[in-house]
């Protein structure tokens, strides 16, 4: 049997590795919305629970996009991270837009469950308490 | 010839006087060696023959006295290799951790088998491995092929089109100062490979030492091209696959912080 070594580099060994085109937008950006947001999610959670979903559904609204969001991008991240297209051309574009999927019926349905129902804090105060 | 024989018998007599005076006295002299007890520690060493390229890598148990070996694992590694299997694979040079060649996994922490003490614990095993997740080139040598790659891109080396007019570049105290903890780096790849991001996207993700560099040049008074150097970054995959892990600052035998530095850079992008 005789296996044949395929280099991860391009090039010849003396080429440097290339970067990908720069874009703020998926470098600084990203990060620092990502990083503003979980931190903005602490007193968004806070004021949702002081208050009541009832009362003040738009509380309970921005904290359920918040949430929405902000598992959106650590789900993308981890694409990112473990299926990137580039590696896997079939199955990371799937998986991609199923999480797009995902994350926008999640948006309707906590939309619709706030407007309808009693709404995503109060769910979770009773859950809590039950 | 009957003449001359007394005279040379009474030399060769006197030369074996004196040899034996001399083996004698001096033996005499020195001190009786220690006889320590034998400590016999085994260390399982990872092999792989590229020469035998189906058979599948194994670890192979070599016990050594640990009394007849110095302290560090690489003095370990120096004795199987010249008393028990001279197979045995590995790069070494300066023994005193300034070079980098020996990084290896030994006991599961990367590190230089110069500056790694062997554990005096006879009890358990020694385990050494190469450097996780890299391409082995024999027993425990891995291809820094990409690493190495990757330290070229970010060009390390001053950039700067205006140098004054005559003499040198002069840095304050303060500037000098950022420059510590960035420069000491050996690139023996320890932090790199211990890195998970770096495990799952090495051809794109620069890894933590290359990143340290990059942040070297950028923190750089005397350099001018932070803005590219910076723009070169700019991308989801580059450093952005930094999720803070800090294996990289635990692992640096060196000492190091690489993490510190990439986090500074991301400041430093942010703040673009």
């Amino acid at each position: 049997m005789s296996l044949v070594a395929v280099p991860i580099y391009k090039g010849t060994v003396n080429d440097p590795t290339t970067f990908p085109p720069p874009s703020k937008t998926h470098g600084s950006y990203h990060w620092a919305f990502e990083r503003l947001l979980s931190a903005a999610l602490v007193p968004m959670t806070v004021t949702a629970f002081a208050t009541s979903g009832t009362n003040y559904p738009l509380f309970d609204g921005i904290l359920g996009l918040s949430l929405i969001i902000h598992s959106h991008i650590g789900f993308d991240s981890s694409i990112v991270d473990y299926l990137h297209p580039r590696k896997f051309p079939v199955l990371g574009p799937i998986i991609r837009w199923t999480l797009r999927a995902a994350t926008v019926g999640t948006m309707v349905g906590v939309y619709q469950f706030n407007t309808n129902d009693i709404g995503l804090t109060e769910l979770i105060s009773k859950v809590w308490t039950a | 010839m009957s003449v001359l024989r007394p005279a040379i018998r009474r030399l060769a007599k006197a030369s074996i006087v004196d040899a034996r005076s001399f083996t004698t006295s001096a033996s005499r002299l020195q001190a009786e060696p220690l006889q320590k007890p034998a400590s016999n520690k085994e260390f399982k060493i990872y092999r792989w023959n590229p020469d035998e390229p189906a058979k599948k890598p194994t670890l192979q148990s070599y016990t050594i006295d640990l009394n007849q070996t110095g302290p560090m694992v690489l003095d370990a590694l120096i004795k199987i290799k010249n008393e028990m299997d001279p197979t045995l694979t590995f790069r070494r040079s300066c023994r005193e951790g300034i070079c980098g060649s020996c990084a290896m996994n030994i006991n599961g922490q990367n590190t230089l088998a110069c500056l790694c003490r062997i554990d005096r614990d006879t009890s358990k095993d020694s385990k050494i491995y190469p450097l996780p997740h890299m391409y082995i080139v024999k027993d425990l040598v891995p291809d820094l092929t990409q690493f190495y790659k990757q330290y070229k891109s970010i060009q390390p080396y001053l950039q700067n089109d205006n140098p004054p007019e005559k003499g040198e570049f002069l840095q304050s105290q303060e500037e000098r100062r950022k420059l510590d903890g960035l420069y000491e780096c050996i690139l023996c790849a320890c932090c790199s490979t211990s890195c998970p991001s770096y495990w799952w996207n090495q051809d794109e993700y620069l890894g933590p030492a290359t990143l340290m560099q990059a942040y070297r040049w950028i923190a750089d008074s005397r350099d001018s091209n932070g803005a590219k150097r910076k723009e070169y970054l700019q991308n989801e995959l580059s450093m952005y696959r930094c999720h803070t892990i800090f294996n990289c600052s635990r692992t640096c035998p060196k000492g190091l912080n690489p993490a510190a530095a990439i986090a500074k850079i991301k400041l430093e992008l942010a703040a673009d």
